[in-house]
């Protein structure tokens, strides 16, 4: 009987232990959890942001994040023991890279072009690679000199405008289904009423969200419209599926009343733009203030200069610039810890 | 003893688990229930904290106007001509510094105006730094200043009117 107690006594005290360790099981040790430290420094970026704008230095300061670092720690804005990080959407960046699919003598006359260059304000510098169309380098946007049959590029291509933008400078001379798609061109059987004599636009943007609108309003500073552009008037009975792209075009229609165009831009994919050659006799100050304004559109728009942290919060400010060419941007500011 | 029948021993051993059990129970609500209650405390001195922060920079006071410490009914710093979030009016923190007497704001010299004006049920204290040339414009304390690790700071970046930049720090106990 003694033995019985006691085999009974440790099976109340196996029990006891098996439930308080069930018990620690549901019922958790509480702990108290909060998150003002992350909600502080997301509040931080924002103040930080809004005083900038406040004292018109945002504008400045979204395009030279050096300048915006040195600047928060010497003022102490940001304490120096946070990380700061800051990038733009949708603003021309400051250094465009363009893989370009074009001559050598072409590169050197683009380089020539391309010099010298300011937006908004800002110096804009340009780094020209070489390219092919298969496979395309890492680039902001992609600039082809010359006309080729698209159509074997298709694919390339189109997984390239996810992310950059095409600029094709050429005289179509059989309208492949490559140029089709990607640049939203058609045929005619129709030719021009009358000789060609000047390109002008073919219409005004109804708003800052025509498609139209951001070159338009670069060229119409930069464009004289009076000028004889009788290298850039090689008709190839080329027109746009939708003339609402149409940017340029020549003074005259076709006899079926058609708009032949000499610049279509085309978003269905990406950015695209189709220019018909203009470099046959070398890029004058025209020319060049249209292949700018086309190159700005079509650039991938997106910086950072975000750095691997463990914790931060970005915080997010759309500012706008119509100074030379019409931007809406994003201008993001993170801080975090390092 | 029939077979199924509890011994003494047994039922006293019972009656032990069960008191275990709820004594455990009994102690672990006791030992968070002194934490629960300062959590919920400090989150209150958050929140007020942040409300006071966003009422002085981002409200104009009233009357929106005020241009004396005597037409005052609430504080706020915000330039109510240009009205726009972080703007906040020199004008108005010079008419503030009115009630400091070297460069303190302290007891019998406005915090306790100041306090009234905030209508805030915590102590506080209040500084506003000129960050372009790191002079100290408002100090705002009470006679007792308790620091301990559940202190609320919150820090505000601002714009002046007049151009350059500013610390707003706002702490509660």
């Amino acid at each position: 009987m003694k033995n019985k107690g006691f085999v009974f006594l440790v099976e109340m005290i196996t029990t006891a232990i098996i439930l308080f360790i069930t018990f620690n099981f549901f019922f958790p040790s509480i702990s108290f959890k909060h998150k003002w430290d992350e909600a502080l420094l997301s509040l931080l970026s924002r103040d930080v942001i809004l005083s900038l704008e406040r004292n018109k230095e945002l504008y400045k300061y979204s395009f030279d994040f050096s300048g915006l670092k040195d600047f928060l720690y010497t003022n102490r804005l940001i304490p120096s023991s946070l990380i700061v990080w800051s990038g733009t959407e949708n603003a021309i960046k400051k250094e465009i890279t363009i893989a370009c699919d074009c001559p050598d003598d072409a590169i050197n006359d683009l380089k020539n072009s391309l010099r010298n260059v300011k937006v908004n304000g800002r110096v804009i510098s340009f780094v020209i690679i070489p390219s092919g169309l298969q496979p395309i380098p890492k680039s902001d946007v992609l600039l082809i000199w010359g006309y080729k049959d698209l159509t074997p590029y298709h694919d390339s291509l189109l997984n390239y405008l996810k992310n950059g933008g095409v600029v094709e400078i050429s005289d179509i001379a059989n309208l492949d289904n490559g140029h089709r798609e990607i640049f939203g061109l058609t045929t005619t059987n129709s030719f021009p009423v009358a000789p060609i004599s000047y390109l002008e636009f073919s219409r005004k943007p109804e708003n800052s969200r025509d498609i139209i609108y951001e070159t338009w309003k670069y060229l119409s500073a930069n464009f004289n419209q009076n000028y004889q552009f009788s290298n850039f008037l090689n008709y190839k009975r080329i027109i746009a599926q939708d003339n609402k792209k149409v940017l340029l075009k020549s003074n005259v229609n076709t006899a079926n009343n058609e708009i032949i165009p000499a610049v279509v831009l085309n978003d269905k994919y990406g950015k695209a733009v189709w220019v018909a050659n203009f470099t046959e006799n070398g890029i004058i100050d025209e020319e060049k203030s249209i292949l700018l304004s086309l190159l700005f559109w079509a650039s991938n728009k997106h910086e950072t200069n975000k750095l691997s942290i463990s914790s931060g919060y970005e915080n997010s400010y759309i500012n706008v610039n119509n100074q030379d060419f019409f931007e809406v941007y994003a201008f993001n500011l993170g801080i975090g810890s390092p | 003893m029939m077979k199924g029948e509890l011994s003494f021993v047994e039922y006293i051993a019972s009656i032990g688990v069960f008191i275990s059990f709820v004594a455990y129970i009994f102690f672990l609500l006791l030992r968070y229930y002194p934490l629960y209650v300062q959590e919920m405390e400090n989150e209150r001195k958050r929140l007020e904290a942040y409300q006071i922060s966003e009422l002085l920079i981002n409200d104009p006071g009233d009357p929106a106007n005020w241009n004396s410490l005597d037409s005052v009914k609430r504080l706020g710093f915000s330039d109510e001509t240009n009205n726009k979030t972080n703007l906040i009016s020199f004008a108005k923190i010079s008419k503030m510094r009115d009630l400091q007497s070297n460069d303190l704001c302290a007891p019998n010299h406005g915090y306790e105006w100041v306090k009234s004006k905030i209508d805030s049920e915590f102590d506080f204290s209040l500084i506003l730094l000129n960050l372009t040339n790191q002079q100290l414009l408002i100090n705002c304390f009470p006679s007792k200043v308790i620091v301990t690790p559940s202190n609320i700071t919150v820090r505000r970046i601002v714009a002046f009117d007049t151009g350059g930049y500013g610390e707003l720090i706002v702490q509660m106990w």
